[in-house]
């Protein structure tokens, strides 16, 4: 919003119209010389060309629009911005999701367990102001994507560029947990959360997911986990990374409720299921809820003076017109 | 004293405008020869000399005025509510090929990730971000209090980490003002580390911004005054076309200007110096907790209405000198 700090400023437009009258129409003014035709001897007076009268009147107009825009500079323009400051600190959250192929089974309405789960993720992110939000994928092996950070179009360009089978095949859902809790350790926030989102059973990795899911208790991080996808036979297609081919398949679901039911259980959490981007969406708003706090914030406005366009350009029309008056019309003073 | 500097490259105007008065005096003056006759010739230039030169006058105060003025003129102090708190800092790291050269044991990059490290263990609760530059720039890290993520990216940054060449230390500037989210109200620096060898860009005017962001960049020159050869990891060295090895010295005075500019301090760093992540910290606190008076801080006077206000006197004084008819011939 435009607001003028010292609008009482603007009165003083009030003198360029007398100013005009002074220099342009007073009789007896100044810059013109009066003489007795009746001695002039030389040669006849001819009115100016044209397009230096039009040039003259165009340079007039604008040198009395730089000067009125020099005065409302001096009103003091500014941009009034409402900001918020969260007084206290939000949790830290960390979003583990599948990036095995079987997240390629297009069974979540038409579109695939992948491209759903990225896009409600996507949308809840949107949704969070004072978390710290952090990514872990995990297919055979598990990989940190990005640190719990403010910096959420970092966050979603990572989610964007976040492909299925970029970790192998296989489901480390143990490792997932275990390195999302290792960069949430040292978090300074009281509130640790993780949500797993998955759709299959643990059958990789060096960490059993019931370990982590302790570990991550004693380290006093929730878990939710989210179950994905239809049970029994469903084709996935997705592009190999490292291929770059194309693969098609069919898979038969093999998602351990019981287990994801543990890990929920343990941590203070809660276990989901979703079979459609409905119910996903859902769940996601649901867990919003959960972990939604009052927090102290303080609203305050920031005042951006903009004021120095103001001045360059009434001082760039006023020596525009400054300039063309003395080089190109050539009136006397 | 000035929040934009660099518009004081508009007093270069000031020649154009004499010049421009100047063309215009003579052609009055002969037109004035011409009309004036013999008899008021005389006392009609004696007029408009008198007139031209107090108009030259008046205008160049009016322009000298609004330059200032834009140029962001500040003198004197007052107290401003200050709502900052927190602290956040991205480190920007210089990992051209020059930062390979060997000096005191170790490279310049090896010399400043040590720095880096030892300078982040003193930032408790402080979100970092790490930005790297070579013929381009990349965040590596958003700000975060992750340190194992910083630590794991300090493990493997190199030149290997870009394809492309060069030393883009005006895009590392950038990239770092980038790293900062919107509208926080928090203390925020960069901490970067260069030998300031670039051969693209204008690190300066990125060290604008940053003023203009009120984020200081605090820059650590790295390397000796008397320079060291480059020395690739698989031991080849840098070789120049004669196929003697590249010399590569710091670019300490360029350095030293984008801190000025930006509002921050430089550091230089030549070889193992454990007492360098103290100084910038040291700096860094001054910079949170300097100026400050009972929750306010001391800032330097804006005194832009001022300057306007002088600049359309003098405006209207020049225009006076040609409205006020003079000795009723002028």
């Amino acid at each position: 919003m435009w607001r003028l700090d010292h609008p009482h400023v603007l009165l003083l437009l009030l003198i360029v119209p007398l100013l005009i009258y002074l220099l342009y129409y007073r009789r007896a003014r100044g810059g013109k010389i009066s003489f007795n035709f009746s001695i002039w001897k030389g040669d006849r007076f001819t009115g100016a060309a044209t397009p230096r009268r039009v040039l003259l009147v165009v340079t007039r107009v604008l040198f009395w629009i730089g000067f009125s825009i020099l005065l409302v500079a001096m009103a003091g323009p500014v941009v009034i911005e409402k900001q918020r400051k969260y007084l206290s600190r939000g949790l830290d959250l960390m979003v583990v999701l599948d990036v095995s192929p079987s997240m390629s089974a297009r069974d979540v309405g038409t579109i695939t367990r992948f491209d759903a789960a990225r896009e409600v993720v996507r949308d809840f992110i949107s949704g969070r102001e004072n978390d710290a939000i952090g990514l872990v994928i995990f297919g055979a092996e598990a990989a940190l994507r990005v640190p719990p950070t403010f910096d959420y179009p970092f966050l979603g360009q990572a989610l964007d560029s976040v492909q299925v089978m970029a970790l192998g095949d296989g489901t480390a859902i143990g490792m997932g947990i275990a390195v999302a809790a290792v960069h949430l350790k040292d978090s300074g926030s009281g509130e640790r959360v993780i949500i797993l989102v998955t759709d299959g059973d643990n059958n990789a990795g060096d960490i059993e997911p019931d370990q982590a899911a302790e570990v991550a208790a004693a380290l006093r991080i929730r878990i939710y986990t989210i179950g994905i996808g239809s049970e029994g036979e469903t084709t996935i297609q997705f592009i190999d990374p490292e291929s770059g081919k194309e693969v098609r398949g069919v898979y038969e679901g093999k998602l351990n409720e019981d287990l994801l039911k543990r890990i929920a259980n343990v941590t203070g959490g809660r276990y989901f299921h979703s079979g459609t981007l409905g119910i996903l969406n859902t769940i996601f708003q649901e867990i919003d809820g959960l972990e939604s706090r009052v927090q102290d914030v303080a609203v305050f406005t920031e005042r951006r003076p903009r004021h120095g366009i103001f001045i360059l350009l009434g001082l760039g029309m006023i020596l525009f017109c400054v300039l063309m008056n003395k080089l190109v019309i050539g009136e006397l003073l | 004293m000035f929040d934009r500097p660099a518009l004081l490259f508009l007093f270069f105007l000031f020649p154009l405008i004499a010049l421009a008065w100047r063309i215009d005096f003579r052609r009055g003056r002969a037109t004035l020869r011409a009309v004036g006759g013999r008899w008021r010739s005389a006392i009609l230039l004696d007029v408009y000399v008198f007139k031209s030169f107090f108009s030259l006058l008046f205008f160049s105060l009016f322009f000298a005025a609004s330059v200032l003025a834009l140029a962001g003129f500040r003198w004197g102090e007052h107290l401003v509510e200050e709502r900052r708190s927190g602290q956040e800092l991205v480190i920007c790291l210089d990992v051209s090929n020059s930062m390979l050269a060997e000096e005191g044991g170790a490279s310049r990059l090896q010399h400043s990730i040590r720095t880096v490290r030892r300078t982040v263990a003193g930032l408790e609760g402080v979100r970092i971000a790490l930005v790297v530059f070579k013929g381009q720039a990349v965040q590596l890290i958003p700000l975060t209090e992750d340190r194992y993520v910083l630590e794991t990216a300090l493990r493997y940054v190199g030149p290997s980490v870009m394809t492309d060449p060069g030393s883009g230390l005006e895009d590392g500037i950038r990239r770092s003002l980038e790293s900062f989210p919107p509208s926080a109200q928090t203390y925020r620096s960069i901490l970067l580390f260069s030998d300031g060898e670039y051969h693209s860009g204008n690190p300066l005017a990125a060290a604008e911004e940053a003023r203009s962001a009120k984020i200081p960049v605090y820059v650590v020159a790295v390397g000796k005054d008397e320079g060291a050869a480059v020395r690739f990891s698989d031991g080849r060295m840098l070789l120049d076309n004669s196929g003697n090895p590249v010399i590569s010295r710091p670019r300490v005075k360029e350095l030293d200007r984008i801190a000025e500019i930006s509002g921050g301090r430089l550091f230089r760093l030549a070889g193992e110096d454990r007492e360098m992540s103290e100084k910038i910290l040291a700096a860094m606190k001054t910079q949170a907790e300097g100026n400050m008076v009972l929750g306010m801080r001391r800032e330097k006077k804006d005194r832009f209405r001022l300057l306007v206000f002088l600049s359309l006197l003098f405006l209207t004084l020049s225009l006076a000198v040609k409205a006020v008819r003079w000795k009723n011939i002028l």
